[in-house]
């Protein structure tokens, strides 16, 4: 084996132009993945980071049944006195603190134009506790304890060409089964880069929910933090054994499932830049196949004197795969360094500004990007590059253990 | 002892739409430590003859038997182990390995053999160079050696698994006359000192005159076999 790799190595480095022409397209098509994987990564972090810290949180409890409605925000199922709920929530080892929104249909309306919304009530003194949504940037101010205004996202805000200090009004059904109407001052515009908040939602003080659809102290969900974000399945069977001690009464969803449609989204846009990736990597074994077809064509006679000294076809087989493999072998390592060397150039953020809101509406990120990588990816992008650039040299490695040697010599 | 016999053997090839005989009715053995030269013009049949007795191509019908073996019935797999075994080829442009330096293409056919004896394989290849005489250019590669360096590499390359057999196709026919001859020289002493039994095919006289016995074939066919 070792002569046969030798013997290869120096066979690929005898045609320069041609090989450097390959080495580069192995290279680039390596690279390529590898540094799109951890942009896109970065992003898939980002977004993940942010959808748990200003809408799912780690998980959240809900009253029976409620999950399976939760489209239609229904307020028929509300859990009642969440603060003795919360407490025995934050006993459980795993939490790390709670907090408790009410989610509702709203209709917002500048009095001219009107558009369907999310209310979203939160307890001002414990929304820290869970979410960062009081460190979003906004125009204006936070909501404090027993403010009567709202905030809105800056998206809905532009939709109705309102700004702070404006008026809106807000209808809503109440839990009585009536309909209430209440105008409301915004003390802020936000942009959190989430765009199901900066879009669709109305957030003011729980108190003031409570005043417009009647609550009575009950809300839709209580959220969970825990101390280790990679616990969530452990974190919720050890809950739903205390709080359900007493009958089937609670239901814990996970983030992943309250974000299933979004996570998908964004699984489908890593697989974009993997697929460009691989399409440059396919060009570049289609390169290989030329490259080692035209080594096969060049040494016809080559291989008919090694066969007549004896070299068996699969041992021939071996040494054309071996320059496919070691074709591939170089690229990768300098696909993986290009790609390693660019992630960690631009570990302090790539800033995608350029492209405005692009990035927020699209990604549900900031407009800096940080890439990010792990060793187990580039890892399997180098055997990725090996194994393509193996495969692409069966081939023509099978075109050369077919020549008969008395054919081969007369070339 | 005869290491190849071969018994009516007819060799046919199909060019285009016809098919051209290219031996036919071949009887003869090669006995060990034999000196042969097989002569005759172009499109005699010589280097069909060499590739039947190297067993790198079977017979259309005949039998030939390499060492008592008949290589009609044997496998290409086969045919390369006793090709690895027992014979050794020199060819006439040399069809050295250009990647690999002199030491490096005779090694070749030691690795092939899975000698892995490393010390063992360098020392017998080193001693090998040094007795054709290019000892000192070992480290080069063949496209920094003459012609005549080459063709002793390709010598010394037959000749470093021990072979029962070597077969040189035109080996000096690429060569000027003064290098053909030492060539030829270099052959007959290992003839003499290890008892290798060479066949060569040529058709210059002056290659002819160092052979110990001289086949002639004229359209395929044996037109004299003589002894000197």
């Amino acid at each position: 084996m070792n002569y046969i790799f030798k013997l290869s190595v120096r066979n690929v480095l005898k045609n320069k132009r041609r090989t450097i022409l390959t080495f580069i397209s192995v290279t680039l098509g390596l690279f390529l993945m590898i540094f799109s994987k951890a942009l896109m990564e970065g992003v898939a972090e980002e977004s993940t980071r942010n959808l748990i810290n200003y809408e799912t949180s780690h998980m959240k409890l809900f009253a029976r049944g409620y999950f399976k409605d939760i489209e239609s925000l229904p307020t028929n199922k509300l859990i009642e006195n969440p603060l003795a709920l919360e407490k025995k929530i934050m006993e459980n080892k795993h939490v790390a603190g709670t907090t408790h929104r009410a989610q509702f249909a709203i209709s917002m309306s500048d009095s001219i134009n009107e558009l369907p919304c999310i209310g979203l009530g939160i307890d001002i003194k414990k929304e820290a506790d869970v979410f960062t949504t009081g460190e979003i940037a906004i125009d204006g101010k936070h909501l404090v304890e027993n403010d009567d205004g709202v905030i809105i996202g800056k998206r809905l805000a532009d939709d109705f060409s309102v700004k702070t200090g404006d008026w809106i009004t807000i209808t809503a059904w109440t839990t009585e089964d009536s309909i209430n109407a209440l105008d409301f001052e915004i003390k802020g515009i936000f942009k959190s880069n989430s765009p199901m908040l900066d879009g669709n939602v109305v957030i003011m003080p729980l108190k003031t929910a409570d005043e417009l659809i009647v609550l009575n102290g009950g809300v839709t969900e209580i959220d969970i933090k825990l101390k280790n974000g990679k616990k969530i399945e452990k974190a919720k069977q050890s809950l739903l054994s205390t709080i359900n001690a007493s009958g089937e009464i609670y239901e814990i969803i996970p983030w992943q499932k309250l974000a299933e449609d979004i996570l998908q989204f964004i699984t489908v846009k890593k697989y974009g830049g993997d697929m460009m990736g691989l399409i440059i990597l396919i060009i570049a074994g289609v390169g290989i196949i030329n490259t080692i077809l035209m080594s096969v064509f060049e040494r016809i006679k080559e291989i008919g004197m090694m066969m007549a000294m004896g070299m068996k076809p699969k041992e021939i087989r071996k040494l054309f795969m071996m320059e496919g493999f070691v074709i591939g072998l170089f690229g990768s390592i300098a696909g993986c360094v290009i790609g390693v060397l660019l992630t960690l150039a631009f570990s302090g953020g790539m800033d995608f500004s350029y492209a405005g809101d692009m990035m927020g509406e699209a990604f549900g990120v900031e407009s800096i990007i940080y890439p990010s990588l792990t060793a187990g990816m580039v890892l399997a992008y180098f055997l990725l590059g090996i194994v393509l650039c193996t495969l692409a040299s069966i081939y023509p490695s099978i075109k050369a253990s077919k020549f008969e040697p008395v054919e081969a010599l007369r070339k | 002892m005869a290491i190849n016999e071969m018994t009516g053997v007819c060799k046919n090839y199909r060019l285009g739409k016809t098919e051209v005989k290219a031996l036919s009715d071949v009887t003869v053995s090669i006995e060990e430590g034999d000196f042969i030269s097989i002569a005759g013009p172009s499109g005699s049949g010589k280097t069909t003859m060499l590739n039947m007795l190297g067993c790198l191509d079977k017979p259309t019908s005949g039998s030939i038997a390499f060492m008592k073996n008949n290589i009609n019935e044997m496998k290409p797999g086969q045919l390369a182990d006793i090709r690895n075994a027992h014979i050794g080829f020199v060819f006439q442009s040399f069809n050295l390995i250009p990647v690999l330096t002199a030491f490096e293409n005779v090694e070749f056919p030691l690795i092939l053999q899975k000698n892995k004896n490393v010390e063992e394989r360098a020392k017998h290849v080193n001693e090998i160079l040094d007795e054709v005489g290019i000892g000192e250019l070992k480290h080069r590669r063949p496209s920094d050696m003459s012609g005549g360096q080459q063709q002793r590499v390709a010598i010394a390359r037959a000749l470093v698994k021990n072979p029962k057999l070597v077969l040189a196709d035109e080996p000096t026919a690429n060569l000027d006359s003064k290098t053909g001859e030492n060539i030829l020289k270099l052959m007959l002493e290992i003839n003499k000192s290890h008892k290798t039994t060479f066949v060569f095919s040529t058709h210059d006289p002056m290659v002819m005159n160092f052979a110990k016995r001289l086949i002639k074939l004229h359209d395929g066919q044996i037109a004299s076999d003589e002894k000197r």
